[in-house]
């Protein structure tokens, strides 16, 4: 541990998750190294959602991947609750931009994956029933996921995820295949569904209205290696109101700060 | 019967359409006419041969055939199969026909070459002991074969594919053995294992591990990554994602390794019974080719063809059942 360590750990004592200085590269096929992450920084209190926008390969990706566990950082500190992350856990639970359904798993069993997992299944039977009910996919317990439309696997897929009840749930473009009007749906439900269980929410997004419509915070991200170069509070009343000016504002605002990266 | 049943299995009688009728009834007429040369036309055979199995044959098909035609008046399941198959009913009624004309009634076929329907009827069930004993043999040499090389290659597989390490020494050993024909290791076989009989179980399981391994091992290692971080980040040991993930997304992998293994173990069986056991199907060819049974020779691979169709038959059918989600994978 590094002298500037005791502090760090001090400070998240109030913040959750934090990141301090990340660098993650890859080595391409050629021997070329690629820098997804830069001293990449970012504090995250409990309960708030976050939305990271960026330019396609920033690593926005590769920065849930490491907040997951499913990837560690060769340079930078990440604490959840004042802890290293090492290696995944259900308290941080992911929802991937698509497969995140098994196809040979009912919606049912898909959504109860995570307590069967952890053996708190026959304690915990009913909740699985009542998170069905709750994102509305009552009477589709036996379909197989080849047999639901997009915006319900959405539904199955947050659901299996937020049964975990994780203090952290990352979300990569998790709406981003479906269709406009689905999509505002579900992040009503989204909302809903982080209010009922207060988690830190990590959304990536291509979407800056949607972004702006979820988070309590945007940050915008630098094309490679991603750093982030604004962090917007949301401080828009929910229900949010696309068309307010306010709300616009915010939007336009973003665009054009991703817009002048792009030069 | 009250009257609104009767007027309701009327309605659905009376529901089958006049094209489907005719296609019912069209495989009666080539069973008919087979009936027919098969009765009017004499036997040109030497006098002491007279017709005793074919006649019945035809006649307990005609019966069978009846009867489902009278249930798919009722059951639609019955009738879709028999719409289905018509075509192919009447081709083989058909072929019947020509054969025996051409044998039996003609003589253009010549003998013992080309024996009639009825003698190779008669080679089933003249020697029908014989038959049931071999076909027995058999039957047991390969399930025992199948079974251990099935377990061996769900081994084998799942270790090449799950870990680097064993992939790195058992990947050469079944490069190299793998693709040589079981054939070619009967001889050492049979000078290495305690019997002969050990020795040809030990090929035919030679012959499903080597296409079961390959499958596995390559459906193992192609598995969608995502599934099994989603399955880490949902708090899943190793030994449940193996179990809950792994296992059911390579299913499809079993399966085909397993197909491809009967079949390579069906040519490995007939090698083994021909130049090992001594008894089986195999043996029986082999056999009667020595006293020119031709007859011994058609009945006996008829009998092949019925056991490799049904063995794969309820592998696809335990496949359907197994992998309940897809759409419809391999048609068989
Ligand atoms: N496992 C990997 N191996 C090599 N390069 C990778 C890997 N994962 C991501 N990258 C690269 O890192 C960069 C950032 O990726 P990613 O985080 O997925 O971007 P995005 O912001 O679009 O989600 C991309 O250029 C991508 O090609
Ligand atoms: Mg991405």
């Amino acid at each position: 541990m590094d002298e500037g360590s005791h502090s760090v750990v001090e400070e998240t004592r109030q913040r959750q998750l934090l990141a301090r200085d990340i660098t993650r590269a890859f080595i391409n096929e050629d021997g070329s190294e690629l820098v997804a992450l830069k001293d990449f920084s970012l504090e995250i209190n409990k309960g708030q959602i976050i939305a990271l926008v960026g330019p396609s390969g920033c690593g926005k990706s590769t920065f849930l991947r490491l907040v997951a566990g499913l990837d560690e950082p060769q340079a930078g500190t990440l604490l959840y609750n004042g802890q290293p992350i090492a290696g995944p856990s259900p308290d941080r639970g992911f929802v991937f931009q698509q497969t995140n359904l098994y196809p040979w798993l009912t919606v049912a069993n898909n959504v109860a994956f995570g307590l069967k997992a952890r053996g708190l299944y026959h304690e915990q039977k009913h909740r699985v029933q009542e998170m069905i009910d709750l994102m509305g996919l009552s009477g589709f317990e036996k379909a197989w996921p080849h047999q639901i439309s997009g915006g319900m696997a959405s539904r199955v897929a947050l659901a299996q995820t937020f049964i975990q009840d994780p203090g952290v749930i990352l979300l990569d473009e998790p709406l981003s295949a479906l269709d406009a009007f689905t999509r505002a749906i579900i992040q009503d439900e989204i909302v809903a569904l982080w209010q009922q269980f207060e988690p830190i929410i990590i959304l990536v997004s291509h979407d800056v209205e949607e972004a702006v419509y979820l988070a309590d915070r945007v940050v915008v991200m630098t094309p490679r290696p991603g750093r982030q170069i604004a962090d917007l509070a949301i401080d828009l009343p929910r229900p949010r109101e696309r068309t307010a000016p306010d709300f616009i504002q915010i939007r336009r605002e973003i665009l054009q700060l991703l817009k002048s990266e792009e030069r | 019967m009250s009257p609104s049943t009767a007027s309701g299995i009327f309605a659905r009688v009376s529901f089958i359409r006049p094209k489907e009728v005719a296609k019912l009834l069209a495989p009666l007429l080539a069973l008919g006419l087979c009936l027919a040369t098969d009765a009017a036309l004499p036997s040109v055979y030497p006098s002491d041969y007279s017709e005793q199995y074919f006649p019945a044959f035809l006649r307990i098909v005609l019966l069978l055939y009846l009867a489902c035609a009278a249930l798919s008046c009722w059951f639609k399941a019955v009738r879709q199969r028999l719409l289905h198959f018509w075509g192919l009913l009447i081709a083989v009624f058909v072929l019947l026909t020509f054969l025996n004309l051409q044998t039996v009634k003609s003589g253009n076929f010549l003998l013992p070459y080309v024996p009639s329907p009825d003698q190779i009827l008669g080679a089933i069930f003249g020697n029908l002991p014989t038959v049931l004993d071999n076909l027995g043999g058999s039957l047991s040499l390969l399930l025992q074969g199948i079974t251990l090389g099935g377990v061996a290659g769900m081994v084998y597989g799942s270790c090449m594919g799950y870990s680097r390490f064993f992939n790195y020494w058992l990947s050469p050993f079944i490069k190299l053995i793998g693709p040589v024909p079981s054939t070619a290791w009967m001889a050492l076989a049979m000078v290495l294992a305690p019997s002969s009989h050990a020795a040809s179980v030990c090929l035919v399981a030679l012959s499903t591990w080597f296409p079961l391994s390959v499958n596995l091992s390559g459906g193992i290692r192609g598995v969608n990554k995502t599934y099994i971080e989603r399955a880490q980040t949902l708090g899943a040991s190793h030994f449940f994602i193996l179990r809950k993930v792994i296992y059911p997304a390579v299913l499809p992998n079993i399966f085909t390794g397993l197909f491809m293994g009967v079949c390579f173990s069906l040519t490995a069986l007939v090698g083994a019974e021909m130049l090992g056991v001594q008894s089986g199907l195999g043996w029986y060819i082999s056999y009667a080719e020595a006293w020119s049974e031709f007859d011994l020779i058609y009945s006996t691979i008829l009998i092949f063809i019925l056991v490799a169709f049904t063995l794969i038959t309820i592998l696809f059918k335990i496949q359907k059942q197994v992998m309940k989600w897809t759409k419809g994978a391999i048609q068989w």
